[in-house]
């Protein structure tokens, strides 16, 4: 009966206090027991005080150690799985030290099937694979195999991943990437554009923080829950679109001895920043992660002349999400995102005030053209405008990590062409002498 | 007798398995290495038919703390071209990238590309290739579509394609 009660204060999942409640009578009535009796009642007691303290002490280690049969039942645990490694990391709370808790992995649609939605329509989402997070934070997750990824693959075979981080005291983080399956890369999931000429594929690493809190439920919209076969069904909805919003593609500097031209071409890779926010109000976003996508149609933007400093852009329509959560046994709100979902695909110029800094010139000569696919990608921190109207949120754009964006340069008389960090084939960014 | 025949099975066994994975390319270089991995960029130029130039590139920087020692560099995909000759310079960045002059181009200190060293940690344009060529085709520019390196570095040999090209256009077009 005690080696009973014993088994239940270590195999409750859930409450150190309610393991103590558990093994309280046998210990309350001690000084009528034998002395073995009370030997077993000295161990027990300890073991009983450690269960009530441990979620005191480790406050996300109920939750996170201890395995949730209603936890995504129908993805198995990234420890269950063999396959390429997703995502690893590090869950940390606010300060940066590491939390236990759960990370569920979600695809996300094309861009395809996202640009086909009207504001109201929900989007099919799916967990594709779940870990949990030990106390020092440290996660790797999988795929589960036997979750269907086809739907989600763009003709790349790229799929938008989104990371959530569930903390044991309700904060969150988000955190979205996309990824390709590349059989020359049988470890790990890669970047949309990798080959094997970058060397060997490595597993993308993260610190992710869980700085969002949760909503009081009371203050979330419950919407009546979609029961499929097996669970419930808790799919993001539209809120609202945000057409045309401008995102810069690439820039050409021509300087005083060439004339320049950009080309971003049908097939270019640009992966373009997100936001989330537990409330949804103007300015409250912040940066959650990327989504890639590859463009629809090839932009031509004017050879320019001397002396310009131009930033191209294109455009895409961003969406306002309502994101949910399934909490006993009905969809709450959980938070919304700002997301791209269309390529809308006009050209936009602006000219930037003065060129970067680019020290490492190499001489041309007259009449010579030379032409650079854009290598290691740039990345402009407010390259997303979803302001006006919207939600208050600049967003990132990264562009040209693929062969389909180019700059050309012509030079008309002799000069330089400058990298920002090296010669310019490898250069970051480059600009004409 | 058994233990002795046991023994020459499997001297035998191994010498097939080395002959086997030299034959599959178990040995070969391995690509990936400190200088692979880079986008295309490309130089046009405009010569006629006859006249030689060189063409020259820096190569990646050294971003590693180990040294790269460089066993050959040759061209990929070569079109329209006769290929004079490979060469490399430590003149730094002021190497331009066409000379429409000789080839070795003169002012230019050149080496030949084997043995030449990337050291650690390099700083840009620490070594350039410059290739020497000379239009042979009056109906089609002169190409160049890539170059192959194969090298040393800390202890294993590597070759890349770097996805850098010439093209070499008749004068007017």
């Amino acid at each position: 009966m005690r080696h009973q009660q014993l088994s239940d204060i270590r195999a409750d999942d859930r409450s150190g206090r309610r393991a103590l409640v558990n093994a309280w009578p046998a210990l309350s009535s001690s000084k009528e027991r034998s002395p073995m009796t009370r030997r077993r009642q000295a161990i027990l007691a300890p073991i009983a005080v450690g269960a009530l303290l441990m979620p005191m002490i480790f406050p996300g280690a109920a939750a996170a150690e201890q395995p949730d049969s209603a936890w995504l039942p129908e993805i198995r645990a990234s420890d269950q799985v063999s396959g390429p490694d997703l995502i690893r990391g590090r869950f940390v709370d606010r300060n940066g030290d590491g939390v236990s808790g759960r990370l569920t992995v979600t695809a996300w649609p094309t861009q395809k099937v996202l640009s086909s939605l009207a504001v109201g329509d929900s989007v099919k989402t799916s967990p594709v694979g779940k870990a949990l997070a030990g106390r020092d934070g440290r996660f790797l997750l999988r795929i589960d195999p036997s979750v269907p990824l086809k739907e989600f693959m763009d003709d790349s075979g790229s799929v938008d991943f989104e990371l959530t981080g569930e903390a044991a005291n309700g904060e969150r983080a988000v955190f979205g990437f996309p990824r390709r399956f590349d059989a020359e890369a049988a470890t790990a999931w890669v970047e949309p554009n990798w080959n094997a000429s970058q060397g060997a594929a490595k597993t993308l690493e993260v610190t992710l923080s869980a700085d969002m809190p949760r909503l009081p439920v009371e203050q979330a919209e419950a919407p009546l829950p979609a029961v499929n076969k097996t669970h419930i069904v808790c799919d993001p909805v539209i809120v609202a679109h945000y057409n045309d919003r401008k995102g810069i593609v690439g820039e050409v500097y021509s300087g005083p001895n060439a004339t320049a031209d950009f080309e971003y071409i049908e097939g270019s890779t640009s992966t373009l920043g997100y936001g989330a926010s537990a409330s949804g109000s103007f300015g409250s976003f912040t940066s959650a992660g990327t989504t890639g996508g590859t463009s629809t149609a090839t932009l031509s933007y004017p050879l320019v002349g001397r002396n310009v400093k131009r930033v191209w852009q294109s455009s895409w329509r961003y969406s306002k999400m309502r994101i949910y959560r399934e909490s006993n046994g009905a969809c709450v709100v959980d938070r919304y995102e700002v997301r791209k979902t269309r390529f809308d695909a006009s050209s936009y110029y602006y000219d930037a005030a003065s060129a970067p800094t680019a020290d490492v010139c190499s001489n041309q000569l007259a009449g010579q053209d030379l032409t650079k696919y854009q290598g290691t990608a740039v990345t402009f921190s407010t390259g997303v405008d979803v302001n006006v109207g919207a939600v208050g949120a600049y967003l990132s754009t990264r562009t040209g990590f693929n062969s389909s964006t180019k700059i050309y340069w012509h030079f008309v008389t002799a000069g330089k062409l400058c990298g920002s960090n090296t010669s310019w084939p490898t250069a970051a960014r480059v600009v004409g002498k | 007798m058994r233990l002795r025949a046991l023994g020459v099975g499997l001297v035998v066994g191994a010498l097939v398995a080395v002959v086997v994975a030299a034959a599959s390319g178990y040995f070969s270089p391995r690509s990936g290495g400190p200088l692979g991995g880079w986008n295309g960029a490309g130089v046009t130029y405009r010569a006629a038919v006859g006249e030689t130039l060189s063409w020259a590139m820096p190569l990646p920087d050294n971003a590693t703390t180990t040294d790269v020692v460089i066993d050959s560099i040759a061209p990929v995909g070569v079109d329209g071209f006769d290929v004079l000759g490979v060469l490399v310079s430590t003149d730094g960045c002021d190497v331009v990238s066409t000379l429409a002059t000789a080839f070795p181009p003169p002012g230019v200190s050149t080496v030949a590309p084997q043995g030449a060293i990337l050291g650690a940690l390099s700083e840009p344009c620490a070594l350039h290739v410059l290739f020497g060529v000379r239009r042979s085709q009056a109906s089609a520019p002169g190409k160049i579509m890539g170059i192959r390196i194969q090298y040393h570095f800390g202890g294993a040999s590597y070759e890349d394609v770097l996805p850098w090209t010439l093209e070499v256009k008749e004068p007017g077009t």
